[in-house]
């Protein structure tokens, strides 16, 4: 399907050489077809083909470009002599790496700002957190102090009497089989005897009724 | 080794008459740049000698990388874009002398009234475009440079050069009446012209 805006917009990179065999081919054939593209092809390749002549015309008499040739010469006989050096040239090319330039798109540039700065401030807290807080260097003296020594003192106190404890209980800790093996062996003279001792067969209970009044 | 590069040789170890040599080659190309893009022949021929100069003070440390030429149209592109932000601190709003603009040359290269007459609008065209865009289609249009090559060399995008040299022929067609009568117009200029 023709379509004659696009034929249009591709006309002038036709006419200028900007357009592969393939691309050329196809917009060749488009004009075949169509009488209006036909001409505004026309149109443009006549207009550069003034325009070429006449830029390229002549731009002035033999003598113009005599006069003009020597004045170059003039002036570069004027010009101090300019040496390369391969020392210039390390400078040269120093310089021109220094003041190089690369065009990047705007995001990735801001990106690359914002990274570095992120990286910054990365680095400084991390050199702050391992960097060990300079502590002062306590300075020594040696100083020698004649103390009295004193005089060691022995205090003997008796701390508590139990005066009403029986001397013998009557209990036998002996008999007793309880998982306080372990603990401080009971005297001799402590021990509670529990010989004939014979347990009753019934649980007598008495309850006395009474009231808090009667205590009172 | 080639008479160029023997020449290029001689010019970097200080030789001017080598340089001299080398600049004849070149030097109606380069003027030819410099008048179409700043439309005055003496600023043409100002600005053309300090392309030369510079070329001169840097010839040494050409490395035979590139053709010379190409290495010559950096250089003079440089110049030319230095010239138009020094015009452009001066005259902020660009203010285009249509005496200079339409300066009729008083050299014998204007072989006949319809040469002239084209010659003269295509000239008109030019400066109704900015510095950039006229500069733009000349290294297009008359240098052979890609899209890619002087979107490189001017530090603007394709696009950019794209929709210059279509604004550049816009206006061509415009002052040379080809969009009301193509082929009848341009023919006849083109005869004059070839004649």
């Amino acid at each position: 399907m023709h379509n004659c805006k696009r034929t249009r917009d591709a006309l002038i990179d036709l006419a200028m050489g900007e357009l592969n065999e393939a691309q050329a081919r196809a917009i060749r054939a488009e004009l075949h077809n169509c009488d209006g593209c036909r001409a505004e092809q026309l149109a443009i390749a006549g207009t550069l083909g003034v325009s070429r002549q006449a830029l390229s015309a002549e731009h002035g008499s033999d003598e113009f470009w005599r006069g003009y040739h020597n004045r170059l010469q003039n002036r570069l006989k004027a010009m101090p002599v300019v040496e390369s050096s391969p020392r210039a040239n390390f400078w040269d090319g120093l310089r021109a790496f220094a003041t190089s330039s690369v065009r990047i798109p705007l995001p990735a540039a801001l990106a690359s700002v914002a990274l570095v700065c992120v990286l910054s401030f990365v680095a400084l807290s991390r050199g702050q957190v391992n960097q060990i807080p300079e502590t002062p260097i306590a300075k020594v003296e040696v100083h020698t102090v004649h103390v009295p020594v004193v005089q060691e003192k022995v205090v003997q106190q008796v701390i508590y009497r139990d005066r009403k404890r029986p001397k013998q209980l009557s209990f036998d800790y002996a008999n007793l089989n309880t998982a306080t093996a372990t603990a401080k062996p009971v005297p001799d003279s402590a021990k509670l005897n529990l010989v004939g001792f014979k347990p009753a067969d019934q649980v007598k209970m008495t309850i006395i009724k009474g009231n808090d009044q009667d205590e009172k | 080794m080639s008479s160029e590069q023997e020449l290029i040789r001689l010019a970097q170890v200080g030789d001017s008459d080598a340089f001299c040599v080398l600049a004849e080659a070149y030097e109606r190309r380069i003027y030819s740049l410099a008048f179409h893009f700043c439309r005055d022949r003496q600023d043409a021929e100002d600005l053309s000698q300090e392309v030369w100069l510079k070329a001169y003070s840097a010839v040494a440390n050409f490395r035979f990388e590139s053709n010379f030429y190409t290495w010559l149209r950096k250089i003079a592109i440089n110049c030319f874009l230095n010239h138009r932000r020094a015009v452009a601190s001066k005259y902020p709003h660009e203010q285009v002398s249509e005496d200079s603009a339409n300066e009729r040359p008083a050299h014998s290269w204007e072989a006949s009234f319809h040469n002239q007459l084209v010659i003269d609008r295509v000239m008109q065209a030019l400066s109704d475009v900015t510095a950039q865009q006229r500069l733009i289609f000349l290294l297009k249009h008359q240098e052979g440079l890609t899209y890619e090559e002087i979107s490189r060399s001017l530090g603007c995008s394709v696009g950019t050069v794209k929709k210059s040299v279509a604004r550049t022929i816009a206006k061509l067609r415009e002052r040379l009446g080809a969009n009301e009568e193509p082929e009848k117009y341009i023919s006849c200029a083109a005869a004059g012209i070839l004649s």
